[in-house]
């Protein structure tokens, strides 16, 4: 992207959330470091993918963008404005409308006891959009022939939907305040194969048409290849690797990417056959208690093949560099980069 | 019927009783199963290929469900027949099954020691001890780091990938010789997924089992499955060996899974084609053919009859369509 001036600036982001122990004398006794000092930037009308394994803390800057979580570090700058500077939910208000969020879970994400017009109307009525009942009718029947529903539903409930129709009942609440930035925190992962384009198809549509901008969360790598332009990897609360989508893909340089992008199945039997897969061994350490140094460090293929490196590994953390395709990683910090990671 | 078949079905049909009227989850469903070979069964939720799977294992629950006709005959006899003493034999024994969610399907209340043990007391009439030392040699061969100081510990103690490991060590323990997946890394991430598919791939070679794996991902079948069944609203739409599966696929459904999925080695950003409509619902089929509403090469006929079996390049891949995007092998001959 080459709008120099970012629509969302994320500096440092810190979400950790205390664990207590004692019903009287409650005391803190450890922290989940759910996202652990996150910085990337936004541009308008572009897509960033966000992906990591469950876990990681992908959804959890998803919702502290929006400060659905206050954040207990970091800033967070939306168009110029810094949201977590501004005190209170009286504050933020104003910016609620232009910042929505696209839930995964699309039974549990409406209202069963809500109908559907109900549901996509309440953002308008909240931050009275639409003074005029009439008005208000005409603007959620617009929104729901745009995000394919038959507009006669809108007296139904959610229940009388499927899973890709109630999924679209989310998007089109999302867009009734007309946001400029909406995260969709894995928004195809419930739904069927099948559906799972359309609703891509629908919400690259809609940012075409809208100018959105999106912050795309997901597990699927493929999916967030799909639909994003650039894309930053997670893994234990630290962004590890970004860069755009063809450069990511085509040259990793993370050993976490790495695998991660050869562990995803292709469906064609003769590339199966012959792809390397890079296979880690155990599961991801917890986040209360996350490794030291570089955090992928317990499960690095790469750091057992560079000796030279491996001390550093444990001790140091490793920074965000480069310029374009910025990785976390100290196989980067030495001369000729690309040799070593071969 | 041959010696290197294992398991062939045929014409499987289970009926489910629901207010709406009986529900053919399973309509017509054949399919046969070499033995040391993979079978991949692919389709949507409502597809009907858990139901398959569970009848197989005669772990359909009945009322609502019964097997209404067909055969599965798991070396020459018949499942749906022999008693019930004898299926309790089988079952665990001879033919395994994972579940999809490992959390579910373990005892949260027993040591995983117990559970896996009782498995060997049971079916190889093993003492105590005998069954503790195999079943700790199975734990380490799929791949528990630690595992005699795991061994004692309850479910809830494991991981998600790390359960489903316990899961595959469980269905393993009587080396089986039909190992049924149902959806095993569906509730995975990715890396532990490559080291689930890995451990099956793994253990099918060192003891020879035969698979069927159930899943709605065609990416995990891909690099598994030598013949894939593709199904759609409880009937079979396309049967093939994977390779012309994936390369000339002749149903239009298997076509549009195929085109509707991202693809990680795609060059450029192109728009998917998706699959148009909603999956069908199965109280409400369609008379003819069930994909034909969301079909764009649908025309009259596929609305009054249901289209036959044809085969394209021999009888290992076939079709249920009457306007297949490869030519049928009758055509060929004319």
């Amino acid at each position: 992207m080459s709008d120099p001036k970012p629509l969302l600036v994320v500096d440092d982001l810190k979400m950790h959330f205390p664990i207590y122990k004692g019903a009287l004398l409650r005391r803190e006794v450890a922290r989940v470091r759910a996202v652990d000092g996150v910085s990337f930037e936004i541009y308008p009308g572009e897509t960033l993918g966000l992906v990591g394994e469950s876990g990681c803390g992908k959804s959890t800057t998803g919702r502290a963008l929006l400060q659905l979580y206050r954040p207990t570090g970091g800033k967070v700058v939306f168009d110029g404005v810094e949201l977590t500077a501004l005190k209170g939910d009286k504050a933020l208000f104003p910016y609620r409308r232009h910042m929505q969020m696209i839930f995964q879970d699309p039974y549990a994400c409406l209202n069963p006891r809500m109908t559907v017009g109900d549901i996509i109307a309440e953002p308008l009525r909240t931050h009275g959009l639409t003074p005029d009942k009439g008005a208000m009718m005409e603007q959620v029947q617009a929104l729901m022939v745009r995000c394919g529903l038959n507009p006669q539903y809108v007296r139904r409930y959610p229940h009388e939907f499927s899973g890709g129709q109630r999924q679209r009942i989310g998007i089109a609440r999302a867009l009734a305040t007309s946001p400029r930035f909406i995260v969709c925190d894995e928004p195809i992962s419930a739904l069927d194969v099948s559906i799972q384009a359309q609703i891509m198809n629908l919400l690259q549509d809609l940012q075409q048409e809208m100018g959105l901008t999106y912050l795309f969360i997901a597990h699927d790598l493929a999916a967030v290849r799909h639909i994003s332009d650039r894309i930053a990897v997670m893994y234990l609360g630290k962004v590890v690797e970004i860069a755009d989508y063809a450069s990511l893909y085509a040259n990793p340089r993370h050993p976490y990417t790495r695998a991660l992008i050869s562990a995803v199945p292709i469906p064609d039997p003769e590339i199966e056959l012959t792809r390397e897969r890079i296979v880690l061994e155990g599961d991801v350490p917890s986040p209360i208690n996350p490794p030291t140094g570089c955090r992928f460090h317990t499960r690095c293929p790469a750091r057992r093949a560079h000796p030279e490196i491996a001390d550093r590994c444990v001790n140091e953390v490793p920074l965000l560099q480069g310029d374009d395709h910025r990785v976390a990683c100290h196989l980067y910090d030495i001369a000729e980069p690309r040799d070593r990671a071969a | 019927m041959s010696d290197d078949i294992l398991l062939s079905v045929e014409d499987l049909e289970v009926h489910f009783k629901t207010e709406g009227g009986i529900v053919k989850a399973v309509d017509g469903v054949s399919f046969q199963l070499k033995r040391g070979e993979t079978l991949g069964i692919v389709g949507e939720s409502g597809s009907g290929k858990s139901v398959t799977c569970n009848s197989i294992m005669r772990l359909i629950p009945s009322p609502p469900g019964r097997i209404a006709g067909g055969r599965i005959l798991f070396e020459g006899r018949d499942l749906r027949t022999i008693p019930q003493k004898e299926m309790l034999r089988l079952r665990g024994n001879e033919i395994s099954m994972i579940f999809q969610d490992p959390m579910t399907s373990l005892n949260p209340f027993l040591k995983v020691s117990r559970q896996l043990t009782e498995v060997l007391e049971l079916h190889q009439r093993m003492t105590g001890q005998q069954a503790r030392k195999v079943a700790l040699e199975m734990l380490e061969l799929v791949g528990i780091p630690d595992p005699s100081r795991r061994f004692d510990q309850y479910p809830h103690q494991f991981s998600g990938g790390m359960r489903q490991r316990v899961m595959i060590a469980m269905a393993l323990l009587c080396k089986p010789k039909l190992l049924i997946a149902d959806e095993p890394t569906t509730a995975l991430d990715v890396t532990i997924q490559a080291q689930i598919l890995e451990l099956i791939r793994d253990l099918k070679e060192k003891v020879g089992t035969s698979v069927i794996l159930v899943t709605h991902d065609l990416g995990v079948v891909a690099g598994m499955a030598d013949d894939l069944l593709v199904m759609y609203a409880g009937k079979v739409a396309e049967y093939a060996p994977a390779r012309p599966l994936f390369k000339t696929p002749a149903h239009p459904y298997t076509d549009g899974l195929l085109k509707s999925v991202p693809r990680l080695d795609e060059m450029e950003h192109t728009r998917l084609q998706s699959i148009r409509g909603l999956p069908p619902i199965v109280t409400k089929l369609p008379p003819g053919c069930p994909f034909r509403p969301r079909c764009d090469y649908a025309t009259e006929v596929c609305g009054q009859d249901y289209p036959a079996r044809r085969s394209f390049g021999g009888p290992a891949h076939f079709a249920h369509c009457h306007h297949p995007l490869q030519t049928p092998d009758e055509e060929v001959k004319a």
